[in-house]
């Protein structure tokens, strides 16, 4: 019997000392970034803690930082921080599913938020019901089409991404154009490959406007676009990039979450095939350093912080129903370019397009314009591309829904 | 007896009751969850703040209750539809798929008939759709069982595959909504939504119905009693004049419209529409929750409530830490409490007689 006690006590104590040792819930993590505000109602009397009556800002991610497209709405959140401080709150689920969203959004209306930010495509339809239940809250709800005057608390927002899509299309071209003029390529047979999620216009719009970009270098190039079937897949990615590399392709690109496109580029190359890679949302010259020439994002935080600072003002309701913007309020933006393999001269060319961007003596009308016609895959309605297509002139969501089999490929898998 | 005797033996016991069996069965959680506090520990978190903040977030205000209510109705449901199957000893892994066909035979009719027909006739019909679709899916693999005696774990396994393949097919083709491309299908009209009773989908009477009904149909009725005796032994059943294949067939049906009925509550009351995630794992997890009841309908609804708990638990303390404690964690430990439960069936069975206990009795 006293051995027994004796264990007993021994587990107990061990229990305890695990207790002991360990932080609360709420107080940061070391390995969590430093400077974040402690979250919910675990973190009151801490010295972060956010003042009484901040403003609770609600976010809800389809992934985590782990990936390129929540990392970059991340990065808005951060922003939000830095500019409020302790005048706002922050608290957000991550990793939610599409079709589960309706209860993390419950939650954050529940714990008081005065404006939530939804960040998938897929949440809109919930979202927007939501919106109708919860009439005092701003819910801003990114790459959706589908706000209108008859729910006043609902809004859309989106960067105009075609013309980050298009100066990455002249990054692009430019070095296909150097290795054309080295000779790795002979100029008719140059041709790039594009990894793309699915035939939905906001993808179809991005590879078209940067496929349009490397045609204003190298205007005989030709484009295989692959879908993937997914929005992020690694091993399906970097399985469609190896096959358009193996079928001539020497850039690739991509309309998908996942490094795996950037992978499949650094390990063709290092096995003696030259190829290089543009992508999309994140910096991947860290997994790709030989290969990687520039990648094109969406930056929320000009639109986010702006939202924010409206419903701190108690102005909510001035914020639009729809808002789209481009470099000239710094809603799209260029990652560092990569200039160990760049061609001579592409900085300029960027500064130069981005200029024209900004100042819009190059607009939406100039990139998608040619003596093409395009078929909408779905309906097989076609448009007349001679005038140029005016994207995101009606929704901050790309609707250039259409593909230009003239120039485009579209590979079976 | 001049043997050195070993240290520890092992005796099997049959005089613990019942009550004692649940007494190790609980301890064992407790010991899942001291095993799991030192991964916390290693996270750099005090254990006994997250336990808190787990059953806070699960069960600390009307909201969380609801929220984790509808965690666990899929759950039970999916579980329920497990138990005549595996009582039966026939290990049906296809409750995902069964879960998805009746989702898309409810999901067929909602976008059929919701702007024509009242919710009065739809939801009725949606429900009965769902149940036998998933019950005619649950049926296949039986009758292939039945006739040709092939195996039904890989049968509903495989099936589960081809029932998720249908619904990306229609969530990217016919059944997509507009604008194309988006690989989802609209949300339902109200009309194919059933309501809320408490800010919970009112399915959750109908898997309450189902708690008691399976009890009684396990426990009370001739067919209850076929399938435990085609589970204890085929041979004995087939010598005892029992049909072992229409048991089989039947009792499938039973399973996979139970399973069909939960992909109805989901698509009608819960997402309001139709993924190719419309069953989320509840068709694998719902195994584990079977088991650890011990195949006891009443045992499900504690065991579900304590998974779900878990799961909510675990989404808030993903919430509040930033992301650094993953939202994976509730599997984790759900996996953890699995692997002590089963091993406490050892010391439900055996006891252990130690060395010098022995001699003391032999005195």
């Amino acid at each position: 019997m006293q051995k027994k006690m004796f264990a007993l006590l021994l587990a107990l104590a061990m229990v305890l000392s695990l207790a002991a040792c360990g932080q609360s819930v709420g107080e940061t993590a070391p390995a969590a970034e430093a400077g974040s505000a402690a979250a919910a109602s675990a973190a009151e009397g801490s010295a972060e803690a956010p003042a009484e009556g901040a403003l609770k800002v609600g976010f809800v991610y389809i992934g985590d930082a782990s990936e390129a497209y929540t990392a970059n709405f991340i990065m808005a959140e951060d922003a939000i921080k830095a500019e409020f401080g302790d005048k706002v709150e922050c608290i957000a689920k991550y990793n939610v599913a599409e079709d589960a969203v309706e209860d993390p959004v419950r939650e954050l209306c529940e714990a008081g938020c005065g404006i939530i930010f939804t960040t998938s495509f897929g949440y809109g339809a919930t979202v927007k019901e939501m919106a109708q239940q919860y009439p005092d809250i701003q819910f801003c709800q990114a790459t959706c089409a589908d706000a209108d005057e008859t729910v006043a608390n609902y809004h859309n927002y989106m960067g105009h991404i075609y013309q980050g899509r298009y100066v990455a299309g002249i990054v692009a071209g430019l070095k296909l154009q150097e290795m054309i003029d080295n000779g790795t390529v002979a100029a008719d047979q140059a041709k790039i490959g594009y990894v793309a999620a699915f035939d939905y216009a906001e993808v179809i719009s991005g590879y078209t406007a940067f496929l349009m970009g490397v045609r204003s270098v190298v205007p005989d190039v030709t484009m295989d676009v692959q879908y993937a079937g997914s929005w992020g897949d690694y091993d399906t990615e970097k399985t469609i990039a190896t096959a358009l590399i193996e079928d001539g392709c020497c850039i690739i690109s991509q309309h998908s979450d996942t490094t795996g496109p950037a992978e499949a580029c650094e390990d063709a190359k290092a096995k003696g095939t030259e190829v290089y890679c543009v992508s999309y949302n994140q910096d991947m010259t860290d997994v790709a350093p030989n290969t990687c020439l520039i990648s094109s994002r969406q930056d929320y935080a000009p639109y986010e912080v702006a939202a924010v600072q409206a419903v701190l003002g108690g102005k909510g309701d001035t914020i639009a129903v729809d808002e789209g913007a481009g470099f000239e309020k710094g809603w799209v933006a260029m990652t560092e370019l990569n200039t160990a393999i760049a061609a001579e001269g592409t900085q300029e060319k960027i500064d130069e397009a981005v200029e024209a961007f900004k100042s819009g003596s190059l607009k939406a009308t100039d990139v998608f314009k040619g003596p093409y016609t395009a078929t909408n895959p779905y309906s097989n309605e076609t448009i007349d591309l001679n005038d140029g297509f005016a994207e995101n002139a009606e929704t901050s969501a790309p609707a250039f829904g259409y593909v230009i089999n003239e120039i485009i490929n579209i590979k079976g898998n | 007896m001049n043997r050195k005797e070993p240290l520890i033996r092992l005796a099997k016991r049959d005089d613990l009751g019942t009550m004692n069996a649940w007494i190790i069965r609980i301890v064992s959680i407790f010991a899942a969850l001291i095993l799991f506090a030192g991964l916390i520990v290693s996270v750099g978190y005090n254990p006994v703040s997250v336990y808190v903040a787990m059953i806070g977030g699960a069960l600390g205000s009307p909201l969380n209750i609801q929220q984790t209510i509808k965690i666990m109705i899929p759950l039970l449901g999916a579980s329920l539809a497990i138990a005549p199957a595996f009582k039966m000893k026939f290990w049906n892994i296809g409750v995902e798929g069964q879960i998805t066909v009746g989702g898309i035979c409810a999901t067929y009719f909602a976008l059929t008939f919701q702007n024509s027909w009242p919710s009065g006739v739809l939801l009725p019909v949606m429900c009965l759709a769902a149940a036998i679709g998933g019950g005619l899916w649950g049926m296949l693999p039986a009758v292939f069982r039945a006739k040709w005696g092939t195996n039904e774990t890989l049968f509903t396994l495989m099936l589960n595959y081809i029932a998720i393949g249908v619904v990306k097919y229609l969530q990217g083709g016919p059944w997509e909504k507009v604008p194309k491309g988006t690989q989802m299908i609209e949300r339902f009209a109200q009309t194919a939504r059933m309501p809320n009773v408490w800010g919970v989908t009112a399915g959750g009477f109908i898997v309450l119905a189902l708690v008691i009904f399976m009890y009684c149909y396990l426990r009370f009725t001739k067919q209850g009693y076929q399938i435990a005796v085609v589970g204890e032994s085929e041979a004995t059943a087939r010598y005892a004049g029992i049909n072992v294949g229409r048991v089989i067939v039947r009792t499938m049906f039973v399973s996979g419209a139970i399973a069909g009925l939960v992909g109805f509550i989901v698509v009608s009351g819960i997402n309001y529409t139709l993924s190719d995630s419309v069953a989320g794992g509840v068709g694998f997890t719902g195994i584990t929750v079977a088991w650890l009841a011990q195949l006891n309908p009443i045992g499900m609804v504690f065991i579900s409530m304590l998974l779900a708990v878990l799961t909510k638990g675990a989404s808030t303390i993903n919430t509040l830490t930033h992301n650094a404690l993953p939202e994976s964690m509730s599997d984790m430990l759900t996996g953890l409490i699995l692997f002590c439960m089963l091993a406490s069936e050892f010391f439900i069975r055996y006891r252990m007689i130690f060395r010098t206990r022995q001699k003391e009795a032999a005195k």
